[in-house]
């Protein structure tokens, strides 16, 4: 079973998409803020890591490029900032 | 500033400047005292206003250049008729000369004709010629038509033609031939002439002196307009100076301003008609100034508040269309789960409603539109009472309400719908940014110099002091979250701080010394006997 890892400060859209992620047959862990999420993400358990880009303490391109520097793992930037330097940027 | 020595000041040591002040001690003490003004303030008050410098110089142009003109004329004359006119001797040949000669010689004619005596008479005519061959006469003696003397009369021949007509039918006799004047005397029986070899030059003088009259006339007019012309021009660059230079003052300012440089003032120190200019313009840069930042600010505060509005209303937006699709794909297996989804996309919509509600009151209390019902109310009473009624919902929310302090029998004007609003606000905020379980608020209420103030204390985390004069802005979050609608929409301090502001009041924040914010609201007191109207 594949482990997911969702940083999300936002209840409601964390449980969403971790009832869809269940549903497809994954393993899904929520941390709602940047400095518990970097700390989950570099332990290195996880096969993907799903992040918001504002987050509490440590936003998403931090905890992403944190890392990137340290594990070769997969992630995705989830954001409903539509900023074209957002996505750049990701 | 005055530099300590100037031209100005070592003028002072000059013995001729110190012999003039003690000469003329008026003048010394009225020097003195501009002196002094103009070492403590920097300014020349002595400098004279525009108006004044026109008409002195209007005065001068027509004083100075008439005087000069006269002053030229009379030079000019002297020049003209005096130094360069030497051969002029108009006087001396003219009709009125041989005339006065010819009167003259009569007493030496009857001395000849009451003694005869030859050698008198020689000796008589040498002096005269000797006398009057400067003039141009000739006295010269015949005897039967012949020269008698002097033998080498240099008229000998001039004469021949009057001594013929000269005897008994004329004794006396006088005539006019070209430019010779005869005058004859028949003496006994020797013919007197006398003989003026430049006769009738008076004209040939009248024309040059009429030609140097004209001369002297066109000179003295070239002069004269000279004179005026440069005396005009100085007159013109001594007043120009005064103008030209404030208006090359002012044009450079203008083309800052122009430039967008609103930071530039002008610098003038005279004390004229500029001044005023110079003044209102750098009143007028600044406030230029002050209504370009404004604006600048405005727009800023616009776009944040777009800005905070679309991301504000999308946050809840998203999770309904994730919920909504959840439930269309069949995410949510259990009629639980999809209560569950219901409930949420129910409690999402209601978000956005408050936020609209939120943004409405606001967008009403900026434009001034909201209606406000003031009432006098007992403050004291008004917040003891409020905290009574919602201390137990606010402990199930985490925030346990105390009333500190509170005052008695003290009113105010204010909407009391409004102002509940204003606490609530304060209060949710709080509740929002705790960061224990159970936090706490103290509420206190006093009289400061005739305003009452209230003070909200939590012991959350505060505020950097950075962010303390923003908290009221709208959409404003010291979060570098937003993602979270849990956190407020950033609406309500600002709510509270426009309805404060239509009470009349002030709001501030303060940071409490170990930790916690405080919010302090002042309103007035209002006015005693209001309570009877």
């Amino acid at each position: 079973l594949k482990k997911i890892l969702i940083v999300e400060d936002d209840n409601s859209i964390a449980a969403i998409e971790r009832d869809y992620l269940i549903a497809n047959g994954y393993n899904v862990e929520i941390k709602a803020d940047g400095k518990n999420g970097l700390n989950s993400a570099l332990m290195g358990e996880y096969d993907l890591v799903l992040l918001d880009v504002m987050l509490p303490v440590i936003d998403g391109f931090e905890i992403c490029r944190r890392v990137r520097s340290a594990l070769k793992i997969p992630m995705t930037i989830l954001s409903n900032l539509f900023r074209p330097m957002n996505s750049w940027h990701a | 500033v005055r530099q300590p020595f100037s031209a100005q000041d070592k003028l002072i040591f000059c013995p001729v400047y110190k012999k003039f002040n003690s000469c003329f001690p008026a003048i010394y003490r009225f020097r003195l005292k501009y002196d002094i003004v103009r070492a403590k303030t920097g300014k020349d008050v002595r400098g004279l206003n525009i108006k004044k410098r026109l008409l002195i110089s209007n005065v001068l142009m027509l004083i100075l250049s008439n005087a000069l003109c006269v002053f030229a004329a009379l030079i000019m004359y002297l020049l003209f008729f005096e130094v360069f006119n030497v051969n002029n001797n108009s006087s001396y040949n003219d009709i009125e000369t041989f005339a006065r000669v010819t009167g003259e010689i009569e007493n030496t004619f009857t001395k000849w004709s009451q003694n005869q005596d030859l050698t008198l008479m020689k000796s008589d005519i040498d002096i005269f010629n000797s006398k009057n061959n400067q003039k141009y006469i000739y006295l010269s003696v015949y005897e039967n038509n012949q020269l008698f003397y002097p033998t080498d009369s240099p008229v000998a021949d001039q004469n021949k033609w009057f001594v013929q007509i000269t005897g008994d039918n004329a004794p006396t006799h006088s005539g006019v031939l070209d430019r010779y004047a005869f005058y004859g005397e028949k003496i006994n029986n020797y013919i007197a002439v006398l003989t003026c070899s430049q006769y009738g030059d008076v004209n040939s003088n009248f024309l040059k002196y009429r030609n140097n009259l004209i001369a002297y006339g066109i000179t003295l007019f070239a002069v004269i307009i000279i004179i005026i012309g440069v005396t005009n021009y100085l007159l013109t660059r001594y007043i120009l100076r005064y103008i030209l230079h404030p208006l090359e003052i002012l044009n450079y300012g203008v083309h800052q301003i122009q430039l967008g440089n609103y930071d530039y003032r002008l610098e003038y120190h005279r004390q004229d008609e500029f001044s005023i200019v110079v003044a209102d313009f750098n009143l007028m840069a600044q406030r230029l100034r002050e209504s370009v930042e404004r604006q600048e600010k405005d727009n800023r505060t616009r776009k944040e508040l777009i800005a905070g509005i679309s991301h504000d209303l999308r946050t809840p937006l998203a999770s309904i269309k994730a919920y909504v699709e959840g439930l269309i794909d069949g995410i949510a297996t259990t009629p639980a789960m999809q209560k569950h989804y219901l409930e949420t996309i129910k409690a999402k919509a209601e978000n956005i409603d408050q936020i609209l509600d939120k943004l409405f009151l606001f967008s009403k209390l900026e434009i001034g539109e909201f209606p406000f019902y003031p009432e006098k109310i007992d403050i004291g009473e008004e917040l003891g009472g409020f905290i009574k009624s919602n201390s137990e919902e606010y402990k199930n929310k985490g925030l346990l309400l105390k009333m500190t302090q509170s005052i008695n029998n003290l009113t105010v004007n204010i909407d009391p719908v409004q102002f509940h609003n204003v606490i609530t606000n304060i209060l949710e905020n709080s509740v929002k940014y705790k960061n224990k379980e159970t936090g706490s608020m103290d509420i206190a209420c006093y009289e400061k110099k005739g305003d009452v103030y209230i003070t909200l204390t939590d012991d959350g985390p505060g505020v950097p002091p950075a962010a303390l004069g923003n908290i009221f802005d709208i959409f404003y979050r010291n979060d570098s979250s937003r993602n979270n609608p849990s956190k407020g929409s950033g609406l309500g301090l600002a709510i509270s701080a426009k309805i404060i502001e239509r009470s009349n009041g002030k709001i501030h924040a303060e940071n409490v010394p170990g930790g916690g914010l405080r919010i302090v609201i002042m309103l007035p007191k209002s006015k005693e006997g209001g309570a009877a109207n």
